[in-house]
């Protein structure tokens, strides 16, 4: 009696598991399509793959200055608007800031002369006029994310006059430390970037891809993958999982010039912390920035760790400044529940107290 | 066979370098088993549960995290990764070479004729917004 009833048990739990992993299978080889950037917005500039958008305001009175978020090079802008519910866009529309976004777009192969200085001054600039111009504002809020948070600094360096507040989430800075493995992997000891650029004229997509997997891959090949498995009947954990994915995947290549001078001039020789970094032929000053400053690190991020991202503070002389250390990883700092629910009302408040209602 | 050859043949087989690498290999393996293990020790009491098989997995995942975070910080890994980029980046430079010289041959524009092409279209979108900013000032 007693085998019979095991076997039974062990049969019913195999087919459990079988119909499971088959369940797995379908969804991981031709996952759902799930939308994502859902904020409405108009594309209000363009320039070769560059797109500028406005999102379209939701209340009468609108706060200004208004917020430009300029996002990194790497990957796709939208994990700033993933779901709804889960987007810093659309908490800052809600919130009546007239928000702005540099859609970087994907850059071909005959783009790979393009320099830091040119995404400065022909790309970042531009949308700053515009925008001053649209607004009647003489000044924006800069919001840069990661490696955009780095070009947002820079710019509000050589460009003082444009910029009333700086808010920079997760932003590189001093590259002195091996802490992440990102930085040690680029060190010029094993990563020779004139050659590698000069060879692929972009840096592939696949090549960062493969990096920031191999910066976790117990988390990356396995965790993921036996998470994904125990929660396959739940529904919203299932969304929330293919949104992701597809921003995962949806990987661009970064303009080769640009990519040689981040990894050479930031991540080899730390230029920018040493006084010693140039744009448009003049020096990047980080003391020259006297604007209100806002550091959002996240603690458990290994993309940019916390020890990158923390100097700038003290590299700034603005008197108002201040530091949020988020018990989260890079990409939690945008999406994630905790950061939706706590961090970004406390960076609103920050806002609202540097900013004005208009009608 | 002479005493030189035989040093040779064992280069050739065995790089010295190889065994320090070896070395630090088989030590952390060991400290991962060692871990693997006490985790083990500390479930045993529990018996077979399912809750017991997840807690295993967990500190096999966690053991194997810290060991390739060690692996992939290590100088051993770096240099192999350099290598590997500079073996693929001489490869793909070569077949880019080749295939440069069979389309010049065929009188077929190449990627660099295009891309001069390109570089010129973006000086003169370039010169145009900056008329037009000039323009916008006025």
């Amino acid at each position: 009696m007693f085998p019979d009833v095991f076997s039974q048990m062990m049969v019913k739990e195999a087919e459990s598991h079988l119909s499971k992993f088959k369940k797995m299978r379908d969804l991981l080889t031709d996952f759902p399509k799930v939308k994502v950037g859902q904020t409405p917005s108009d594309v209000v500039f363009r320039k070769n793959k560059m797109k500028l958008l406005r999102y379209i305001p939701q209340v009468e009175k609108l706060r200004k200055p208004p917020v430009l978020i300029v996002y990194a090079l790497v990957n796709r802008p939208y994990i700033l608007d993933l779901q709804s519910g889960r987007s810093v866009i659309q908490t800052l529309v809600s919130k009546g800031y007239d928000t702005y976004l540099i859609d970087w777009g994907v850059p071909s192969d005959f783009d790979k002369h393009i320099s830091l200085t040119d995404y400065q001054e022909k790309y970042i600039r531009r949308c700053v006029e515009l925008i001053k111009r649209n607004s009647g504002c003489d000044k924006v809020t800069l919001i840069g994310y990661c490696m955009g948070g780095t070009m947002s600094a820079m710019y509000a360096a050589q460009h003082q006059q444009d910029v009333k507040n700086l808010v920079i989430m997760a932003a590189p800075i001093d590259f002195a430390s091996r802490e992440g493995l990102l930085y040690l992997w680029s060190d010029k000891k094993f990563f020779d970037v004139d050659k590698f650029i000069e060879t692929y004229g972009n840096c592939p997509p696949d090549f960062l891809q493969w990096s920031f997997l191999l910066l976790k891959p117990v988390q990356n090949f396995i965790s993921k993958y036996t998470g994904f498995y125990d929660r396959l009947e739940d529904d919203k954990f299932l969304e929330n999982f293919f949104a992701m994915e597809t921003w995962v995947n949806d990987n661009i290549p970064v303009a080769g010039e640009a990519y040689r001078e981040f990894i050479k001039y930031l991540f080899q020789e730390n230029r920018l912390v040493r006084g010693e970094m140039k744009l448009n032929n003049a020096p990047v000053k980080l003391q020259n920035i006297n604007c209100p400053v806002l550091n959002l690190v996240a603690e458990k991020d290994f993309l940019v760790p916390p020890g990158s991202s923390v100097p700038f503070n003290d590299l700034v002389s603005s008197a108002d400044k201040e530091i949020i250390t988020f018990p989260s990883g890079h990409i939690g700092l945008s999406v994630g529940s905790g950061a939706m629910k706590i961090l970004w009302p406390k960076v609103c408040q920050w806002l609202d107290a540097r900013s004005e209602t208009t009608n | 066979m002479s005493k030189t050859d035989s040093e040779g043949q064992a280069k050739q087989g065995f790089p010295s370098g190889n065994f320090e690498e070896m070395k630090g290999f088989f030590d952390a393996c060991a400290e991962f088993n060692l871990k693997l293990m006490n985790a083990g020790m500390s479930l045993s009491k529990e018996g077979i549960e399912q809750e017991t098989y997840k807690k295993f997995f967990a500190a096999w995942q966690a053991a194997l995290a810290e060991y390739l975070d060690k692996y992939l910080r290590s100088p051993e890994f770096c240099e192999k990764l350099s290598q590997n980029m500079s073996a693929s980046l001489f490869f793909k430079k070569n077949i880019d070479q080749v295939l440069l010289s069979s389309l010049k041959s065929l009188k077929l524009p190449t990627r660099d004729d295009i891309g001069e092409l390109y570089g010129r279209i973006d000086a003169i979108e370039e010169k145009v917004d900056q008329v037009l900013e000039k323009l916008d000032k006025r």
